[in-house]
Order: C-alpha cells, then sequence, then structure tokens
C-alpha cells in the first residue's frame, strides 16, 4: 500500500439523529433513530480504513454524511482542513472535487438512460474547469480504460454490460474529478464472488495509481482485511475498536470484534475443530433506544455492572496496542493461524 | 482484467432487434439522437408520423383535399339529405343534406386543434408541476397535492359547463381552456409519483455526490425517467380531450353551428344514426384514426426513449 502521509479526512464527533415524528398537521417529535452517535476517526493519504458492522449499524449513514449528503446533527468533517459538514452551495461543490463515492448496487447507480460515455462524462460538465470542452471526450475514453473497459463502449447503455462493468463504471464516475478520498460503500457486495476479487484488485490498483484514500464500508470481514491499512468496527451507530488491520484481526480486544471474527468461515477443517466460535444471543437493541452505558452490553458475556452505568470511550486500554471501546478489553486470538 | 470478461461485454439484448453495434452512429450519442435514430427505423412511428401529417394538412389547408366550401349554405341541398354514398358525396349527405366529406375535411382543423392544444398545456402544466412538486416534497407538494384533490372532486363535465358558461361563448380556445383547466390534475398526480420513485434512487444521489445542481438532477436524471407513463397518459387523452368537445357541443355549451368539428358532426347524426349512419360513421373514423395514430406515436416514443427496448 502507499505511503502514509498526513491526515487528509479529519472526522470528530460525528452524530446523525434521524427524527422519528408523528401525526400530519401538527408534527410531533417522539423520538430519533441515532444511526451515527459520536464517531471519531482520521484518514491519511494514500490510506485504507475499513469499517465493519452488521447492518443497521450506521456504516451507509456514515458514508452519506461523509459526502455531505446528510446534513450531521453534530460534530466535523474536514477534508484537508476544510469543513465538509456546514459547506454549502459553491464551497461545497469545491469540496466534493477532493471526495466521491462508489455505490453499493450498479444496477441502481447508474442512470439507465445515459450512456457510459454521459455517466462518466458528467464530473466534467458539472465541473466545467477541470476539463477544456473538447478534452472531455478523451479523458472519459482514459477512465474507461483506466478501470478495465472498452474505450469503444462509451455510446452503450448501463444494461448493456455486467455487474462487475457496471461497478467499473461507477469507479470511473468516482475517479473522474481526481478525488484524493474515495468513500466505497459496500462496493462488492451486490457482486458475483468471482467478479469481487476483480474489482477489489482494480481498487487496489487504482489507489497505487492515484495514491487514493479510501473509506471502505463492507460487511464482508475477509474483503475489509485484504483491502484496508486500519479498520474500524462499529456497532449500533458507535466505533467500538480502531486499529491496524493486523491488530484488529490477530489481537482483537473487544468482545463483539471477537465475536464478529470467530464468525468467519475457515476454509481449513483442521482449524475449524480446533478454534473457538463465540455465538452472541438476541439481535441488536433499536437505535431508537440504545442501551444506557455500553450499547454491546446486552449481548455481552463480559457485562457487568459498570456497563450499563458509564459508557465505554474508544481509547487505547493498558495491555492493548490499539484503541478499544470497552471497560474490560483484553487480547483474544480468535481467529486460528 | 478485461479479457476474463469478454464474453460478457457483448450486448445482452443483441438478438432482440437490436441494432448493431458497428452501424451506429460515429459520434457521441445521447439517449435523444439514439431514440431518433432508431424512431426513424421503426414502422409504426414512421406509420403514424405519415398519418398525423396528412391529418394536419387537411387541418391547415383543407381545400387541397376538396373543392367543396361547407361553409358555404349554397352547397347543401335539403332534397339530398341522408343520402348514402355517391360520386357526388364521397361520404353520402347529412340531415341537411350537406356532404359529409368536405365537413369531415373542415372539421379536422378545430378538432385537431382542440385535441393538440389541450394535450400539450395539459401535459407540460401537469408535468412541470408534477416535476417540480415531486423533487421539492415539502410544502409546495403539500399545496399543490390540495389543489388538485379540489379538481378531482368537481365532476368534469360540470365543472367545464361552469366554465363554459362564466366565458359565455364557445371557441375553440375556451373550449381547450375548460377541458385543460379539468384534466391538468391527473397529469400532475401520475408524474409526481414517477419523479417520487426516480428522485429515490441511487443514480440520483450520485449525481448529488457529484454536486451536480438543482435543475440538472431534474431535467437530465429524473424527467427522462419518469417522462414515459406521461407520454402514454397525454396521447391517450389527446382521443378523450376531442370527443370530451363533442359532448360538449352536444350540451350546447361548447362549439356551434356554423362551425364544424367531428364533435358537433357526431352530435348532429346521432339521432338519426339508424336511418343514415354515414354522417356520423366517417367523422367517428377520423377521430378513432387520430386517435390512433397519436397513441401509436406516443408508444413508438417512449419505447425509444428507454434503452432497454430498443
Amino acid at each position: 500500500m502507499a505511503a502514509m502521509g498526513e491526515p487528509i479526512l479529519e472526522v470528530r464527533d460525528l452524530v446523525k439523529y434521524f427524527p422519528l415524528t408523528r401525526g400530519i398537521v401538527v408534527r410531533k417529535q417522539i423520538g430519533a433513530i441515532r444511526a451515527v452517535d459520536g464517531v471519531s476517526f482520521d484518514l491519511r493519504r494514500g490510506e485504507t480504513l475499513g469499517i465493519v458492522g452488521e447492518s443497521g449499524c450506521g456504516k451507509s449513514t456514515l458514508a452519506k454524511l461523509l459526502m455531505a449528503l446528510e446534513r450531521p446533527t453534530s460534530g466535523s468533517v474536514r477534508i484537508n482542513g476544510r469543513e465538509v459538514a456546514r459547506a454549502r452551495g459553491g464551497e461545497l461543490k469545491r469540496v466534493r472535487r477532493n471526495i466521491q463515492m462508489v455505490m453499493q448496487d450498479p444496477y441502481t447507480s447508474l442512470n439507465p438512460r445515459m450512456t457510459v460515455g454521459d455517466i462518466v462524462g458528467e464530473p466534467f460538465e458539472i465541473h466545467r474547469d477541470v476539463a477544456p470542452k473538447g478534452d472531455r471526450r478523451r479523458r472519459v475514453r482514459e477512465l474507461l480504460e483506466v478501470v478495465g473497459l472498452d474505450p469503444d463502449h462509451v455510446n452503450r447503455y448501463p444494461h448493456q454490460f455486467s455487474g462487475g462493468q457496471r461497478q467499473r463504471i461507477g469507479i470511473a464516475r468516482g475517479l473522474a474529478l481526481r478525488p484524493e478520498i474515495i468513500v466505497c460503500d459496500e462496493p462488492v457486495s451486490a457482486l458475483d464472488v468471482s467478479i469481487q476479487a476483480q474489482v477489489v484488485n482494480l481498487l487496489a490498483r487504482l489507489q497505487d495509481e492515484f495514491g487514493l484514500a479510501y473509506v471502505f464500508i463492507a460487511h464482508d470481514l475477509s474483503v475489509v482485511r485484504h483491502i484496508s491499512d486500519r479498520v474500524g468496527v462499529m456497532y449500533l451507530g458507535k466505533m467500538v475498536e480502531l486499529g491496524k488491520e493486523t491488530e484488529i484481526y490477530d489481537r482483537p480486544t473487544h468482545p463483539y470484534t471477537q465475536a464478529l471474527l470467530s464468525a468467519v468461515p475457515v476454509p481449513n477443517p483442521e482449524g475449524r475443530e480446533r478454534r473457538e466460535r463465540i455465538i452472541l444471543h438476541g439481535d441488536p437493541p433499536s437505535p431508537a433506544d440504545p442501551p444506557s452505558g455500553c450499547r454491546f452490553r446486552t449481548r455481552c458475556w463480559k457485562a457487568a455492572e459498570i456497563c450499563a452505568v458509564e459508557e465505554p470511550p474508544l481509547r487505547i486500554r493498558p495491555g492493548t496496542g490499539h484503541a478499544s471501546a470497552c471497560h474490560f478489553a483484553e487480547t483474544r486470538d480468535v481467529t486460528p493461524a | 482484467m478485461s479479457d476474463t470478461l469478454a464474453p460478457a461485454e457483448r450486448p445482452q439484448n443483441g438478438g432482440v432487434g437490436g441494432h448493431p453495434g458497428a452501424s451506429r452512429p460515429p459520434k457521441a450519442a445521447s439517449l435523444w439522437s439514439d431514440a431518433w435514430y432508431d424512431l426513424r427505423r421503426r414502422p409504426l412511428f414512421v406509420g403514424s408520423a405519415v398519418l398525423i401529417g396528412v391529418l394536419v394538412a387537411m387541418a391547415v389547408f383543407p381545400s387541397l383535399f376538396t373543392s367543396v366550401n361547407p361553409f358555404d349554405a349554397a352547397t347543401c341541398d335539403l332534397a339530398q339529405a341522408r343520402q348514402g354514398m355517391s360520386a357526388a358525396h364521397r361520404f353520402g349527405t347529412d340531415n341537411l343534406g350537406c356532404d359529409v366529406y368536405s365537413r369531415v375535411v373542415y372539421g379536422a382543423r378545430n378538432s385537431l386543434v382542440i385535441g393538440l392544444s389541450t394535450t400539450v398545456v395539459t401535459a407540460l402544466l401537469g408535468g412541470l408541476l408534477g416535476l417540480l412538486a415531486g423533487f421539492r416534497g415539502g410544502a409546495l407538494d403539500t399545496l399543490l397535492s390540495r389543489i388538485t384533490e379540489i379538481f378531482f372532486a368537481i365532476p368534469s363535465i360540470l365543472g367545464a359547463l361552469l366554465i363554459l358558461a362564466i366565458f359565455r361563448t364557445g371557441n375553440v380556445w375556451t373550449v381547450m381552456l375548460a377541458l385543460a383547466v379539468l384534466a391538468w390534475p391527473l397529469t400532475y398526480r401520475i408524474m409526481r409519483a414517477a419523479v417520487i420513485t426516480a428522485k429515490g434512487q441511487d443514480y440520483v444521489l450520485a449525481a448529488r455526490a457529484l454536486g451536480a445542481s438543482a435543475p440538472r438532477i431534474m431535467f437530465r436524471h429524473i424527467l427522462p425517467n419518469a417522462v414515459a407513463s406521461v407520454i402514454v397518459v397525454a396521447t391517450i387523452n389527446l382521443g378523450t380531450f376531442i370527443a370530451a368537445e363533442a359532448g360538449l357541443s352536444f350540451l350546447g355549451v361548447g362549439l356551434r353551428s356554423p362551425d364544424i368539428s367531428w364533435g358537433l358532426m357526431i352530435s348532429d347524426a346521432r339521432e338519426r344514426f339508424l336511418e343514415a349512419p354515414w354522417p356520423l360513421l366517417f367523422p367517428a373514423l377520423f377521430l378513432s384514426l387520430t386517435v390512433l395514430a397519436f397513441i401509436m406515436l406516443g408508444d413508438a416514443v417512449r419505447d425509444a426513449l428507454d434503452p432497454k427496448l430498443r
């Protein structure tokens, strides 16, 4: 992976509550879905930060907040020191050049009534000063070539391509403005397994070529491990553990991470028998009414009285090398070698 | 990496009447240029366009089609009333002994103008307001939707009667206005629903992430994906409007003799239909042909605008 530089994306105490309202004429707020509740992290130049967690833990909301597609309830997102969360108009448009997105579903993320050339060329039409008019078609062909598509297919429509190829079109669109950061929201989970590797490898190659930094959101732990330098684990809107890829996968300290990792399928039958499976009971609690203290305590086997009273902050715990949000953080190897 | 994908790169609909890739125009394609390229090769489109062309020519230059001027009372002969088809009167004669063929030709103008103008006004007004309401949502949407509900509550014939009674004169434009005022809420509803569906798609989110302006998102991403159902409804409504004009004429608030329209002819002829069917059948035939031509045109345009159906 590329050499690490200074932080390019700084996220601090990011919070997004979606209000729950009742009534048609007189709207009354009766509560809030705490989709993202105080997430902080840095992303360095050329680095990949993987974000994992189960469905509904706030991963996709986090992606939308980073892209300024949703406005945060509080907290800040800075790109190169510039505040995104409150940027508007021309300022927001300028910021967006530096952060782009690859979406989950390649079947709905491309306008079915636009040609591939128009889709990949649209960034140049929106940001007209990036490429002079006569140059745009050449740039589009170049981009298609970069992502491994035939540039002669510019006049085709999305439905004429396979899922993997559509995802490449989406990646080409994201690359057009030469952003420094790309937020990948489950970029491969809608693809066949055989195609997933191709797309992940393409993303890795583009990272080296253009020095991109990725926020790579996925629920597939092995895909995240493959591409990430650092990994953050989310549970119910909170980051519960954050560290280098080897730290998270080999020496997880948060019980939730340990449970997640113990569920990864092991190809070697011998290892399968020796390893320890941690079975979590129950469903994650509702984000509209999260438990007090530690949010994981309702499903945690270590839960004690303090967990219900005091919320464990995400910080480096004694005896461990990386940040964890557990009062009883301790290393435990759950993935057999 | 691309070599592993080669088989999938063939267009999947190649066998279903898709055009061969090699003969495509080499310049940059767009939805509209591709649609036009496709339309010119569609028999349905060419057929309906020719038919519409003939009807429009009839409306603009009726004297090209007949030498008889039906506005001249001298051409009618009461002694010749309700005659069948003959060399002198190709479509026979009506209750007053006037030549049905020349009346059908001259009636095309009023019927087409009412049908087309009402359709255009309805589609533009309902379509634009629906696009705006669906896209913006919020208070604007609530306001416009409640207004349309008021119109839905008015029985259309009663409403048109009221509007035309206010104007006191039934001419082409007041009839058009009465029909359009009552018909736009339906188009609005359909457009609004289609826009709301399209607005939630990921490609709209992707465009926003690129920094696309609201007009760009509305007209480039949402409208092309929402316009299909409006086109279909508009072309079907066209026939309804021409027929509704007949209804209003029958009630005495639409066009009046000596004006000529297909609707007027149909309503004049219905009392003696069993005795003399021609004065009713021929304008009805032309009305049906017009409606059919526009429905076919609408279908062809809708299909051409959907890349998956090409």
